[in-house]
């Protein structure tokens, strides 16, 4: 099995280090070519490699030390998360209207400047920051709240997951492969269509239910805001401000059963397949001149079967290297899958921040026409500047090692709650480790590749 | 060769005519008051003008631009009374730089939006796609490419390109410049597909004409991004190495090239495709001193800069060298968007000639652009004076070389709209509507 792990981790890594590279800003991409990733790629790898032999000398009340969450404040809080989910549904009601009646151009609409940029891109980031905000703001929990919120049937258990894997890759396979997820009206559509089916869903199943396994934004800010510093409680009236270490949250409460780690997997999957796909290596293995892109149209197909596959292989890689870790490495997956949290949040910084710098800039002018203030023209300068890309990038590679950097302390802890003592966790966690080490490589080399979608 | 020469001096005489004639009508046009605005208009109801814009994709960059540009032309002809007294309204649709996409914008721009005609759009995959369900609605469909997709025939009756030239004579008119001033000796290295291919066969076959040859062609496979073992192919005796690379290898290549031939280069010419939209004045580019440069329209405001010039930068926002008023650093693509601008123009005289009225005067829009066979240089033509061959629906223009002084480009030669002509692969006007 450790042999079929390992050979599979080669071939992995062969296939995703076989040829050149990619462009997508073409200029950005080229700047990028200059500098040195090379040396970054091997100081980034070897930085984690030495967080995982600090890690296995490391006294065990130290790693497990580090992420206990000390109460900050202890009181009653009036229920806010009625009135902020009303208001959220007010907010997006408006913005479908928008998508379908104003302008057509997506980088002026607020529909998708909103569900792209704010929502996908930088909500995920306040959420690892300030805690769960989707909570507050979804635009069903307020009207279910109000409405009682009564099931008529029950999710099996045996489930699980389910429900929210299959509609976290149906948005998956919308924001990457789908022809026009920016347009405003398919988005409109697309948006309204989702509301309406998670009413409908929350209402059969219990929204408590729902949301906890179904819903799948509502599963993946929640699995985020467990890595916030932060963290707020609440039970009845009472309200439990607690403070620590990023990630201290990660491991409290129970461990998600393999499809919460099937969730989780495809999340990361998602954001590496999409970071992926627009390599030159990818275009060339799928027969795609990466100077001549021909538009998402003509790569559906190859599109579709590499999304499913990155999650299939990132699956097997993680699964094989529990095995190997620990005969009962399974029941232990969904504990340690939480531990790959910080990886996804950093795929997440570093594949979005160039999209959030520049369509941000949109966002601001499309708010500043609604307000009719003068509209700033939006400048993509900094992608064109040796300063400017090489400032991106320096945070593209930093987000990517301290994400793996925590990731293996995570799983560091988690092993030692459950071993014997710190040697076993150590034994138990070392596939793991590696393969997190294997994967700082894979995200530094895949943004420094040149692009060409 | 004879029968060229005539062929030529016949365009001269049109050309003279036409601008003469055409500037009597702006003339007589600028003599409007402002009160008449939209006054004499038989409907206010909006022109609408489908925008068919690179938002998404790999064109994004392009399109960007494009937009900015072309909000800016919709502006102005609106200041100064729309189109035959209405309002013109830019109707934006992201094409995603995809060819599938881009024939579904055409498709609303006719049935959702009721659009009047369609314009924009750089990539010729996407043209390309797009040109034949614009033919089949019946919407004229005004491109804005570069590509010779339309006047090598392959498109229809409803697509235009009177606003940009397009890459078969860019390439062709270099070749008199390059053979007098560079070197008869040319050594061609281009990306390895169709975009290289054109360049490698255009210029080719100028430079023959021009009594120089091309010596050595090296084909450089598209997924290159280090390019060490092609430039000792070079042969030594090579006067002038003419480029095109594309892609985020082009840095690496003028870094490459710089470090492999040091002090001791021959002549080096390339399109400004290479670097559209990136600072000249770049680290790593330092060894593009003295190298020369297409330019479709100049970058970098010359001492001579026109009036038209100058209001044209203004009113896009641009500066004298070429970048954003609002952010210096953020490069424009100039030698492309102009087109844009003048296209718009364009629309406006032939809607205003064909009296256009609304969709059932589509087919008389086009007859009319077909008989505007000179765009004499203004305020509407920035970029120079333009004849139009209703046969290919092609426009011919004055080209620009710029050599590379102090990390900037500074235009050395302008090329008459001669050398850019060649013959008609096609007659539009023979296809019926």
């Amino acid at each position: 099995m450790i042999r079929c792990f390992f050979g599979f981790c080669a071939l992995f890594t062969i296939f995703c280090l076989s040829s050149e590279a990619a462009l997508a800003h073409a200029q950005d991409s080229g700047i990028k070519l200059l500098l040195p990733t090379g040396y970054y790629l091997i100081g980034g790898t070897l930085a984690v490699a030495v967080t995982v032999l600090i890690t296995a000398l490391m006294p065990a009340r130290w790693a497990s030390g580090m992420f206990r969450g000390w109460i900050l404040w202890r009181g009653a809080l009036p229920r806010i998360e009625i009135v902020t989910s009303l208001i959220g549904a007010c907010i997006l009601t408006a913005l479908i209207w928008i998508g379908f009646t104003g302008t057509h151009d997506p980088l002026e609409n607020l529909l998708p400047l909103s569900v792209w940029t704010l929502w996908w891109v930088a909500l995920p980031l306040l959420c690892a920051v300030f805690g769960n905000l989707w909570a507050l703001v979804n635009p069903w929990s307020g009207v279910f709240a109000l409405s009682g919120g009564k099931s008529i049937l029950r999710l099996p258990d045996a489930v699980g997951y389910a429900p929210a894997i299959a509609l976290m890759f149906g948005f998956a396979w919308f924001e990457n492969v789908s022809l026009s997820p920016e347009d405003p009206e398919v988005l409109a559509r697309t948006v309204g269509g989702y509301v309406l089916f998670t009413f409908l869903a929350g209402a059969v199943f219990g929204w408590e239910d729902w949301s906890r396994r179904g819903e799948c934004f509502s599963v993946f800010f929640g699995f985020i805001a467990r890595l916030a510093p932060i963290q707020l409680s609440r039970e009845s009236d009472d309200v439990t401000l607690r403070v620590g270490f990023p990630g201290f949250a990660v491991l409290d409460g129970r461990a998600i059963p393999i499809s919460g780690a099937l969730f989780i997997l495809l999340a990361l999957a998602t954001v590496s397949f999409d970071g992926l796909s627009k390599t030159f290596t990818w275009l060339g293995l799928i027969g795609v001149n990466p100077l001549e892109f021909p538009g998402r149209s003509a790569v559906v197909m190859p599109n579709t079967i590499g999304l499913i596959l990155a999650w299939i292989v990132l699956a097997f890689a993680f699964f094989a290297s529990i095995r190997a870790g620990s005969k009962d490495g399974t029941a232990m997956a969904g504990g340690l899958a939480l531990t790959i949290l910080p990886i996804s949040l950093a795929y997440h910084v570093a594949h979005y921040i160039t999209a959030l710098m520049v369509n941000g800039q949109y966002a601001k002018a499309a708010l500043q026409r609604l307000v009719g203030m003068k509209e700033t023209h939006v400048s993509t300068s900094f992608l064109n500047t040796v300063e400017g890309v090489e400032k991106i990038w320096q945070a593209q590679s930093g987000a990517i090692v301290i994400g793996h950097m925590l990731a293996v302390l995570l799983a560091h802890a988690a092993l030692l709650r459950v071993s014997e003592n710190e040697r076993a966790a150590m034994v138990r966690g070392m596939p793991l480790s590696l393969l997190m080490v294997g994967y700082t490589a894979f995200g530094l080399w895949l943004l420094a590749a040149p692009t060409g979608a | 060769m004879a029968a060229d020469e005539t062929t030529r001096e016949t365009d001269r005489r049109t050309l003279l005519k036409g601008a003469a004639a055409i500037g009597a009508v702006a003339a007589g046009a600028q003599l409007l008051p402002g009160a008449a605005r939209y006054a004499q208009a038989q409907s206010s109801a909006p022109i609408k003008i489908g925008f068919q814009v690179h938002r998404t994709g790999i064109g994004a960059a392009y399109g960007r631009w494009y937009d900015r540009t072309t909000k800016a032309a919709a502006k102005l002809i609106n200041d100064n009374g729309g189109i035959n007294g209405r309002p013109v309204e830019i109707v934006a649709e992201d094409d995603g730089t995809d060819p599938k996409r881009g024939a579904e914008v055409i498709e609303k721009f006719a049935n959702k939006h009721e659009c009047d005609v369609a314009f924009g759009t750089l990539f010729s995959h996407v043209v390309i796609g797009s040109a034949p369900r614009a033919g089949e609605l019946k919407l004229p469909y005004f491109v804005v490419s570069e590509g010779h997709h339309v006047a090598s025939g392959m498109l229809n009756r409803y697509t235009l390109q009177p606003g940009i030239t397009d890459v078969k004579s860019q390439v062709q008119s270099m070749a008199p410049w390059v053979a007098d001033n560079l070197g008869k000796k040319v050594t061609m290295i281009y990306p390895d597909f169709a975009f290289g291919h054109d360049h490698r066969d255009y210029f080719s076959e100028a430079i023959e004409r021009q009594g120089g040859n091309v010596i050595a062609k090296i084909a450089v496979p598209p997924r290159e991004t280090s390019f060490f073992k092609y430039l000792p192919k070079i042969p030594k005796d090579t006067e002038v190495l003419y480029h095109v690379m594309v892609g985020p290898g082009v840095l690496t290549f003028v870094k490459e090239m710089g470090e492999y031939f040091g002090d001791d280069r021959p002549e080096i010419f390339g399109f400004i495709d290479s670097l559209e939209a990136v600072d000249i004045a770049s680290p790593g580019l330092e060894f593009l001193e003295g190298s020369h440069f297409w330019e479709g329209y100049p970058r970098y405001a010359g001492p001579n800069q026109s009036e038209h010039d100058k209001f044209y930068r203004a009113a896009v926002g641009v500066d004298n060298n070429g970048a954003s008023l609002s952010d210096p650093k953020d490069i424009s693509t100039f030698a492309h968007m102009f087109g844009c601008w003048e296209t718009l123009h364009i629309l406006k005289a032939g809607m205003e000639a064909a009296d256009y009225k609304g969709p059932k005067d589509r087919q008389a829009l086009i007859e009319t652009v077909e008989n505007m066979d000179v765009f004499p240089e203004s305020q509407a033509h920035p970029q120079g004076s333009k004849l139009f061959n209703a046969r290919t629906h092609q426009a011919f223009a004055h080209q620009h070389i710029s050599r590379v002084e102090g990390g900037k480009l500074v235009p050395v030669h302008k090329t008459s709209i001669f050398d850019t002509y060649y013959e008609d692969e096609v007659d539009y006007t023979k296809m019926s509507f």
